[in-house]
């Protein structure tokens, strides 16, 4: 059984590149989200493994998305995506409840390298 | 990390955001000053933070850095506005504007600088699949109603009104070909994913595979593509489990110890195959056997199973999942749901196997999903459409040389025989017997036909419409198709036929 994952990044090229990552690997991408609160309410809908998210995204940031989820499921897993100088970003993220986060730009190698913290 | 099949994305990405940004520059120029306009600014200014964000996260991931620096530069030059550091003056705007169309220029030679300057750069646009799942279902009408004209036109016999059907049947033609090919689809899309999925299957079950994926540009419609994932991940982890032997068994057998599995698409004529191999054990005869006769498919008293009478049974629906008294259950062979998977695209399965060497299992799709061409036939006065991809050739009744074995009747040609089927039986229809004039040669699954029918009307194109449920009907149809005189077809499925 494949595990399930939710991308949620506004721009189209890093979710699919992010998703190329992950079925490359064996995962199977259940959903994408474009803001904070479509990714809430997709994590709610369809419960995946793991959860990638952006923090930069209009409407809800994925800070506070986060932050929902967590609400929602505590044991809940997520990757924060950040880009570079982002770092006290990243402390809130985590503080909020992500399990780990990686740094664009991606390296395949890093993003599943994370990927397998998260899941534990 | 290949880098270059997003370079397209990122293009037709970044000149969206570029445009977005010009937008709200202008609506940051325009808003009110003062207190009035705080809020229009503010969404204005956040826009523009996160498109220069996104350009730059984008371009960093390509490697183009010019680009990435220029965005960074406009990113913190926004952030320093967003958090009050900066305020937004006219003198700013006129910056910003002027950065946008310096960003826009190195996103333009970044990805030019990767294209040969001989070739001509592609433009692409977006768009939904839905709009092209309409555009086929208006050629597909527009092929009906080129039919009827075209019948009217021979009936009025006006020659400027021919030649105007005539032109109209030509363009018909060529929009048809236009779009059904700008559904199509390379395949490595889903396949690349496939890999993984032997690399974790082989992990899993202690085996070692090798594995090769030949034919990733081969194009398909988007939809059939993904109709056809899950038929072959089925495929493949069944080569796995049952196909392929662990690697002790494989080195007692002279093999070696990594079994070998091939995934490959091809185009043969008017359409594609997908071809899973692996060179494991074959398919377990036994088990088919044993799991037939408790099934009561089969009698007990057999002890062995042709390899078409193995291919048939396990490509019967249900096969797999048919509970038996000793329990083999789920782990059945799984073919009779891809079998039924490819026949509702329109295809056919092939599967050779051999006892000791492997197994073959091929895929035979259409290019394009609702239009076929097919043979219409009469029978006791209705007319029936049986697909051209299943059709050899026709036979005249009149000097064919028939036969009789084991109380079946037969067709000898050439130096085949195979089984005759009355269309007029398989229909219903008692009335009216010895009125066939022609044959009709079919072949499905490796496996021959002759189809007697009345008469032969024409060979033409068609527009398949599915049934949405059989009401009483016979399995023996696929779907139906309206005619150029607005009658209905009924599409002999073949398969069922042998």
């Amino acid at each position: 059984m494949s595990h399930t994952v939710l991308i949620c990044d506004d721009a189209i090229f890093m979710r699919t590149m992010v998703g190329d990552i992950l079925q490359q690997a064996g995962f199977e991408v259940i959903g994408e989200a474009e803001t904070g609160s479509q990714a809430v309410e997709k994590y709610k809908e369809l419960r995946p493994d793991l959860v990638t998210m952006d923090i930069v995204m209009p409407d809800m940031g994925g800070i506070d998305a986060v932050r929902e989820i967590t609400k929602v499921d505590p044991d809940a897993k997520i990757l924060m995506c950040s880009a570079m100088g982002q770092q006290a970003l990243v402390v809130e993220a985590i503080q909020a409840g992500a399990k780990d986060f990686v740094v664009k730009p991606f390296q395949p190698s890093r993003v599943l390298e994370a990927v397998q913290r998260v899941l534990g | 990390m290949d880098t270059a099949k997003y370079a397209e994305l990122f293009l037709t990405e970044s000149r969206e955001h570029l445009s977005s940004i010009n937008h709200s520059l202008l609506e940051l120029e325009n808003a009110p000053e003062g207190p009035g306009g705080a809020d229009l600014r503010a969404s204005a200014v956040d826009a523009l933070f996160r498109g220069a964000h996104t350009i730059k996260g984008m371009s960093a991931t390509m490697g183009y850095t010019a680009v990435a620096e220029l965005s960074h530069d406009f990113e913190a030059m926004l952030d320093r506005i967003r958090r009050g550091e900066e305020s937004v003056t006219r003198v700013r705007i006129d910056e910003m504007l002027k950065a946008a169309d310096a960003l826009e220029s190195a996103v333009e030679e970044a990805v030019g600088g990767h294209q040969p300057s001989a070739a001509p750069r592609e433009r692409r646009v977006r768009i939904e699949l839905r709009r092209l799942d309409t555009l086929m279902n208006l050629i597909g009408e527009l092929v009906i109603t080129r039919g009827r004209l075209a019948q009217l036109a021979s009936m009025i016999a006006d020659p400027a009104l021919e030649e105007a059907v005539s032109q109209a049947s030509r363009l018909i033609a060529d929009l048809q070909v236009e779009i059904m090919t700008s559904r199509m689809v390379p395949v490595w899309q889903v396949f690349d994913r496939f890999p993984r999925v032997v690399r974790d299957g082989a992990r899993e079950l202690g085996k070692e595979v090798t594995f090769e994926i030949s034919g990733k540009d081969i194009e398909l419609d988007r939809s059939m593509l993904d109709e056809i994932g899950e038929p072959i991940v089925h495929l493949l982890r069944n080569a796995i489990d049952h196909g392929i032997e662990s690697p002790d068994v494989r080195a007692a057998a002279g093999k070696p110890r990594a079994g070998r599995m091939t995934l490959s698409a091809t185009r043969d004529r008017s359409a594609v195959l997908i071809r899973v191999t692996d060179d494991g054990g074959g398919i377990d005869r036994e088990r088919v056997l044993r799991k037939a006769q408790q099934a009561g498919l089969i009698d007990r008293a057999v002890t062995s199973l042709t390899d078409d009478e193995l291919v048939r049974l396990i490509s019967r629906p249900g096969f797999s999942t048919a509970e038996t008294v000793t329990g083999i259950s789920g782990r059945g062979v799984g073919i009779d749901a891809v079998q039924a998977r490819v026949r509702a695209l329109g295809g056919s399965l092939e599967i050779l196997t051999a006892p000791g060497e492997g197994t073959t299992v091929t895929a035979r799709l259409p290019l394009t999903l609702a239009i076929t061409r097919a043979v219409l036939a009469r029978v006791a006065g209705e007319t029936y459409a049986i697909p051209m991809s299943h059709v050899d050739e026709t036979v005249a009744v009149d000097g064919a040389r028939l036969a009789t074995v084991q109380g079946r009747p037969v067709l000898v040609l050439r130096d085949t025989v195979m089984p005759l089927v009355r269309l007029r039986d398989a229909v219903g229809r008692q009335d009216g017997g010895g009125a066939e004039q022609h044959l009709l040669v079919v072949e499905s699954a490796g496996r021959h036909a002759a189809i007697a029918v009345d008469e032969l009307t024409t060979q033409q194109e068609i527009v398949v419409k599915q049934f949405d449920g059989v009401r009483g009907g016979l399995p023996l149809f696929s779907g139906v198709t309206i005619l150029g005189d607005g009658a209905p077809a009924l599409i002999v499925d073949v398969s069922t036929l042998l």
